[in-house]
């Protein structure tokens, strides 16, 4: 009979119910007993009123807010020295294959390289996709660690 | 719903102050879940600020498929949950058998000084206050968060049945301790 009288007040009754609860409502005194207490309770619990933090609740998570999140190290190296110094390496090593290959790749293609004699500049070598992808690599690596340098000398002046 | 986006999306823009919007808006309903989970009102409000944090940490990854109050007081019911396992809280449910969880100003009173107050939603609040913390959190998501029992489901992660089931067993017992609680008049 309870889960009948929740039905009802939840408005969750299908036709067939909500009669026998009119029928029931019409002949049945302790039936009509028990729904006013529901009733009752039912209406005191819609009107619940919250519970209420102290007056500074909104300020107090306000104030945390900023400890939430670690401040940027703006100055701080972009990656770790070893990465660099790694990296700086491997780019090094390819800026003097590229540059090897720039000024020889021609006389030694032809049999006439001369490691003291005459260097000929040849452009040529640029045609090769491996030169020209390492050397357009070395470049932009460069130009990061310029960019780096320059922007925080410009920016991070104390 | 509209309004919480709305906010949600300002402080993703970095708004901050639309954050605070949200704090005030929710603020009650999240310390009262807390409050009916540890029943301490100093911890609950600790517990509040950290649902707070926590949301404004997380809400990059709030993805819509829920209101944003049910995606809330899931973190504010899982969060006062925690605290409370931690503290060694009593969280069984009342048709675990368990005596309920009473608080000592509670305690204190006689059943003639609770029929006294002659207000039965002071009396229905203090048998609420009475009842295990995750039954109290039911009532609570059901009738002052106005969630249904779907979302009660999605929050507390018990299945739908069982919701029903426990929403009936609790309005049940408010109902017997308020005939009591008349008879005791009488």
């Amino acid at each position: 009979m309870s889960i009948l009288i929740w039905k009802y007040l939840d408005g969750e009754c299908t036709q067939q119910e909500n009669e026998l609860v009119q029928q029931l409502l019409a002949n049945n005194a302790g039936f009509v007993e028990e729904m006013n207490l529901a009733k009752e309770l039912q209406q005191a619990l819609t009107t619940l009123e919250p519970e209420e933090p102290s007056m500074r609740f909104a300020a107090n998570v306000a104030e945390q807010l900023p400890n939430l999140y670690r401040p940027v190290q703006a100055n701080a190296d972009l990656l770790p020295k070893g990465v660099v110094q790694a990296f700086g390496a491997l780019v090094g090593g390819f800026g003097l294959v590229c540059l090897s290959l720039f000024f020889v790749s021609k006389q030694f293609m032809q049999g006439q390289f001369n490691f003291f004699g005459r260097y000929t500049l040849d452009l040529g070598v640029f045609s090769n996709p491996l030169v020209f992808s390492v050397f357009i690599f070395s470049m932009g690596v460069l130009s990061y660690f310029f960019l780096d340098f320059t922007l925080k000398r410009l920016f991070l002046r104390k | 719903m509209e309004e919480d986006l709305l906010l949600v999306h300002r402080v993703l823009r970095g708004e901050q102050f639309a954050f605070r919007s949200i704090v005030e808006k929710y603020q009650n309903y999240v310390f009262t879940i807390a409050m009916r989970v540890l029943n301490a009102r100093e911890e609950a409000e600790e517990v509040a600020q950290d649902v707070f944090l926590k949301v404004h940490k997380m809400l990059g990854s709030y993805r819509q498929e829920s209101k944003f109050s049910s995606w809330l007081y899931a973190i504010a019911y899982r969060t006062a949950i925690d605290n409370a396992r931690k503290k060694k809280l009593p969280l069984q449910s009342i048709e675990a058998g368990g005596t309920a969880f009473q608080t000592p100003d509670l305690l204190s009173k006689t059943p003639v000084e609770l029929t006294q107050d002659n207000d039965l939603r002071q009396h229905v609040q203090a048998v609420i206050n009475r009842l295990k913390p995750s039954d109290a959190s039911i009532i609570t998501l059901y009738y002052l968060n106005e969630q249904s029992v779907q979302e009660i489901a999605d929050i507390t992660g018990l299945s739908v049945t069982n919701v029903k089931t426990k929403l009936h067993r609790l309005r049940e017992h408010l109902r017997q301790e308020l005939t009591a609680s008349a008879l005791d008049q009488h």
